[in-house]
């Protein structure tokens, strides 16, 4: 692995803040951290770059270890969630810092610095001051200086969270074509789920200074391995109740009825199960049996459109249903009877410790 | 014109004449009298009022008072220049490791403000002179008492080092404080070492507090009159003291008012230079809005 | 006039108020003061003009340092008035506020030397009546008016103010260190043997006109005619005397030590052995052989009164200003002297202020009171110059200040 996490821990007090990391990242790999604020995705980051220190474990960095080595002789750039640009100093400036600490020639400055504000569109902008430039400008220059300088790795601190929602996703789509065409590895802390799904080869949740699971994005959507994954990834509807005596039906406490693929819960005992909304099928009433399991009959309360797609919110006795259903079927009105559904295979159970459980 | 509208039209200039009545009273009338003064003359106690420059002309030949002029502004230039490099260290260590302290150590620094500069002056005395703690100290052990700082400009330069180093480790801690400490994680992060770091960042950002930090030393040290009088010694009168006298016991006002308007050009001139030399963009100002 | 300057209590932060020469704020005050009577006053006056204070209110502008406030509190109870003291730094800076105004302000004045003398001139105060102030009666002869001409106008052989206290600007010296011969000199404080161990005030009136004296006494033109036809007056200076005297004083500013500020560090200096001899007014002299009595200190100090070559002198008055007609304010003016000058009086002031009385207290006074406020040396005060005006303050100042420069 180009970058190797081996057994990383840290210390504050008597919290351990990360907890016997272990991972590895390849050349070429973008990587998401994703977690909740304060599960130590960003002391992680901060440990890879060296502003912190591990009280136990080792880093390594191409084959070398970096434990001890402090953050300018790691050879990382990092790009920051407030961008912390140097303020007295212009983009073109601001943009060369790396190079001069390189020691580069400057005719050789000159050109990266020219390469960097052509692929990240900031021509014009050379000679302004930070404080002169939109967010989103802010945001490219950060990450010009953070390619600028053709780092082993570049580390990103939540660097999309001060943008607005439509330039995050045109900044996702950039920042993922960049990591594709140099070729390093990217590695992305976030809390925002989309974000790490819409960029990453894999996927490493935090929760509590620990991974909970580092696997691709795709494996972590659609086959979460504990039930923290499936509650904080993607948008689920959650049902809580108790195996049946075979160990592939679930009774939950709101009263549906779920069917198993396959029995692997233990008879009788508590378990979790996550249906994400897009799973949910949603059919008129009266098509087919309205009772049985993975069928639940309930009543459209709200519909919110969100463009390509519309989300309803679903009246089932006391709780609620979501499912997000393209606009291209059919369309329901609030009020509207309808006969939600869904196939067993769509079902993510866990036992009581959260662990996969079928 | 509405009511409202004539109220809310008044409402500008209303606030901007406060601050103008402000700087009007208590510096553009006082300055202006000082001016009008230095061009008037005195006769054993009387002021008389005939227009004339010989004040500027008794200024500038009578070499004494370029002399006066000389050292203080040696004086202050070696005073705020010590100042600074004491103050920088010691408000970066409060920056670092003050901790939940901090707010404690701000305030502290108060604390010699709320003792009269007078006050001060004596108790440095007590500890400089003959019979101080550190002579007194050094004749017990045997050893010969230090002649320099006894009555010199050496004792003159560690008493205005004294004063106005609180203020210089305020001004300096108030822009340590405000400067993002994370901005060095940055320039760390992209190659510099914890020294070039320093340099390339905090540094230039803190500048424009560290100038401002050193003017305030650097002005009142060029009016200096207490620390001169009472540590000075015999070759240790300054500019401010020497103004001071025409005030005082020598009831030469129109002289001492010239003395007063030369040091309040050379103190302009002084800020000017420093001022000229800084690019308030390069240290980060950003009081200019996006313009 | 110094007792401001003297503090038995021994309290620092009031003694560095230093004598005659206050700290910037004061001064700043001062000159605004002067320009805004100079200017704008001017044609303000009129109609701006202070109420009259009322009768009942009886108004000083004096030393601090006289100030007893049970005597003050007796007399106002008796005689049903509310006394309201100001205070002043030194003579200029009373003769201003006299000047712009003051004499409407103020009903009782201080000053001292030949101040009394110039403000009789300009009509900045008015005669007395040495029959209503029968404590007058007391005063040591050489301060009656028949001896003391300085409070006494030429032309009419009225009295215009009533002595107060006394001293001199003689030479204090450690015993051990200086033999009392050369004490006795005012080349003392200009004797290399010395250097170092010197010490002067840091006023500039009296150390331009004692190192004056010496000038004149050096060129032999002391007793010689005056340019102004008068006898030697060591603040009426030739311009070749001043050369003299600037040469002198930056010969003798590398045998200095320091120019005290108060009263308090020369009294440091000398009891540490820093400073051998310097010319005070005698009150820190006073101070020490308090402290010698009391065992706290086994130096013995001397003080020359008078040097050989001639000292400078001052006598304290109180004044009444001219803005007070004849009339019940005149009457109770003049009980205010009588009450400050009477014998009881004036032994608290002494012990207070630390200086000699020109009242005879002797029935008062221990004999070793007697000798440390040289009550039996009144007799020396002739032989003195007393406190003036220098002739040329600008000339003088010059003096001063290339002398600091060099």
């Amino acid at each position: 692995m180009y970058i190797t996490l081996d057994g990383v821990s840290r210390q504050y007090g008597s919290v351990w803040a990360i907890d016997r990391v272990t991972m590895g990242i390849a050349r070429n790999e973008f990587v998401s951290l994703l977690g909740p604020s304060g599960s130590g995705k960003t002391t992680l980051l901060r440990i890879i770059a060296g502003l912190e220190r591990p009280s136990q474990g080792r880093v390594l960095i191409d084959g070398v270890d970096v434990t001890e080595l402090p953050p300018h002789k790691r050879g990382v750039a990092m790009v920051f969630q407030e961008f912390l640009l140097f303020p007295h100093r212009t983009v073109w400036e601001n943009l060369a810092f790396p190079l001069r600490m390189l020691k580069l020639p400057a005719a050789e400055i000159e050109e990266r610095v020219r390469w960097v504000v052509g692929i990240l569109s900031l021509g014009g902008l050379e000679k302004r001051y930070p404080n002169q430039l939109s967010g989103g400008q802010q945001q490219r220059v950060a990450l010009g200086r953070g390619l600028v300088g053709r780092p082993k790795a570049l580390l990103l601190d939540e660097p999309l969270a001060n943008l607005d929602r439509e330039l995050r996703q045109e900044m996702e789509v950039e920042i993922r074509r960049h990591q594709t065409a140099l070729g390093i590895p990217f590695i992305y802390v976030t809390h925002n789920q989309e974000e790490a799904l819409s960029m990453s080869d894999r996927i490493a949740v935090v929760r509590r200074g620990r991974i909970e699971d580092f696997a691709a994005r795709t494996e972590i959507y659609d086959r979460p391995k504990t039930a923290f994954i499936a509650q904080f990834v993607g948008r689920s509807n959650r049902f809580e109740g108790t195996a049946d005596a075979g160990g592939n039906r679930l009774a939950t406490r709101c009263g549906a009825r779920l069917a198993l693929p396959a029995p692997g819960l233990t008879p009788g005992s508590p378990a979790l199960a996550f249906i994400k909304n897009e799973k949910l099928r949603l059919d008129a009433a009266g098509t087919g049996a309205a009772s049985g399991p993975n069928r639940i009959a309930c009543t459209v309360k709200d519909v919110i459109l969100r463009g390509a797609y519309a989300d309803y919110i679903l009246a089932f006795g006391e709780r609620e249903l979501n499912a997000s259903r393209p606009r291209s079927e059919r369309s329901f009105l609030a009020g509207e009877p309808v006969l939600a559904s869904f196939a067993p295979g769509d079902i993510d159970v866990f036992d009581e410790k959260g662990e996969q459980a079928a | 014109m509405t009511r409202r509208n004539f109220a809310s039209r008044a409402a500008g200039p209303l606030l901007l004449g406060v601050p103008t009545l402000f700087l009007l009273a208590l510096f553009v009338v006082p300055l202006a009298s000082m001016v009008v003064l230095s061009f008037w003359r005195t006769e054993n106690y009387h002021i008389v009022q005939d227009w004339n420059v010989g004040n500027y002309v008794t200024l500038a030949t009578g070499g004494a008072y370029v002399t006066f002029l000389i050292r203080s502004l040696v004086m202050a230039t070696v005073v705020s220049v010590v100042s600074v490099a004491v103050a920088w260290p010691v408000s970066y260590a409060i920056i670092l490791y003050g901790g939940r302290y901090r707010l404690l150590f701000t305030l502290a620094f108060a604390v010699p403000f709320l003792t009269g500069e007078v006050l001060r002056v004596i108790a440095l005395q007590g500890l400089l002179g003959p019979l101080g703690l550190i002579n007194g100290v050094l004749m017990a052990l045997g050893a010969a008492p230090l002649r320099f700082i006894m009555y010199t400009n050496v004792a003159s330069a560690i008493g205005l080092v004294y004063l106005y180093l609180p203020i210089v480790v305020t001004v300096i801690y108030l822009s340590l404080l405000n400067f993002d400490a994370r901005l060095i994680d940055a320039a760390k992060i992209f190659g510099a070492s914890p020294l070039r770091a320093f340099f390339e960042v905090t540094w230039p950002l803190n500048l424009f507090g560290t100038l401002i930090g050193f003017a305030l030393c650097f002005i009142p040290c060029l009016s200096a009159t207490l620390a001169p009088r009472f540590l000075g010694g015999p070759n240790g009168t300054l500019y401010g003291m020497a103004m001071a006298q025409q005030f005082g016991e020598s009831g030469t006002w129109a002289l001492g008012a010239a003395m007063g308007v030369v040091l309040f050009l050379t103190s302009i001139l002084a800020v000017l230079a420093i001022g000229m030399r800084v690019n308030l963009r390069r240290t980060g100002f950003t009081g200019f809005g996006r313009g | 006039m110094k007792p401001h300057g003297f503090n038995p209590a021994g309290n620092r932060l009031s003694a560095t108020q230093a004598p005659r020469g206050p700290g910037g704020g004061v001064n700043r005050r001062q000159m605004l003061k002067t320009l805004a009577a100079g200017t704008a006053m001017a044609v303000a006056a009129p109609y701006i003009r202070p109420a009259s204070a009322a009768a009942s209110s009886l108004r000083a502008l004096m030393w601090e340092g006289y100030l007893l406030p049970e005597v003050i509190a007796a007399f106002e109870e008796k005689h049903k008035v509310t006394f309201a003291p100001t205070f002043f730094d030194g003579n200029s800076e009373a003769y201003n506020k006299l000047r712009v105004g003051g004499t409407k302000d103020f009903d009782l004045v201080q000053a001292d030397g030949f101040w009394p003398s110039l403000y009789f001139r300009e009509k900045l105060i008015r005669t007395v009546d040495y029959a209503k102030i029968p404590s007058t009666q007391e005063l040591f002869p050489v301060f009656k008016p028949d001896q003391y001409k300085l409070l006494t106008d030429d032309a009419t052989g009225v009295q215009f103010g009533v002595p107060f206290c006394w001293g001199s600007y003689g030479i204090t010296y450690n015993t051990a260190q200086m033999p009392a011969e050369k004490a006795a000199s005012i080349e003392c404080l200009f004797d290399p043997a010395f250097g170092g161990k010197l010490s002067t005030s840091a006023r500039f009136e009296e150390n331009i006109a004692l190192t004056g004296i010496l000038v004149a006494t050096r060129m032999g033109t002391k007793d010689k005619p005056r340019p102004d036809g008068k006898s030697f007056n060591p603040y009426v200076l030739t311009d070749e005397e001043l050369d003299g005297v600037e040469k002198l004083l930056i010969e003798q500013k590398k045998l200095l030590l320091t120019r005290y500020q108060d009263n308090a560090t020369l009294a440091q200096l000398l009891e540490s052995g820093a400073v051998v001899a310097a010319p005070e007014f005698a009150q820190v002299y006073r101070q020490l052989l308090n402290k010698q009595a009391k065992g706290e200190i086994d130096t013995t100090f001397a003080h020359t009164l008078v040097p050989k070559e001639g000292g400078l002198g001052w006598v304290d008055t109180w004044l009444v200003s001219s803005g007070v007609a004849d009339g019940a304010k005149f009457d109770v003016c003049q009980s205010f002297i009588d009450t400050m000058t009477s014998k009881e009086t004036m032994k608290k002031i002494a012990m207070a202020s630390g200086c000699s009385t020109t009242i005879d207290i002797r029935s008062l006074s221990t004999p070793e009171e007697q000798k440390l406020y040289l009550m039996d040396r009144t007799g020396e005060l002739a032989s003195m110059y007393m406190f003036d005006q220098p002739s040329s303050t600008e000339k003088w100042e010059r003096v001063w200040s290339r002398m600091q420069a060099a």
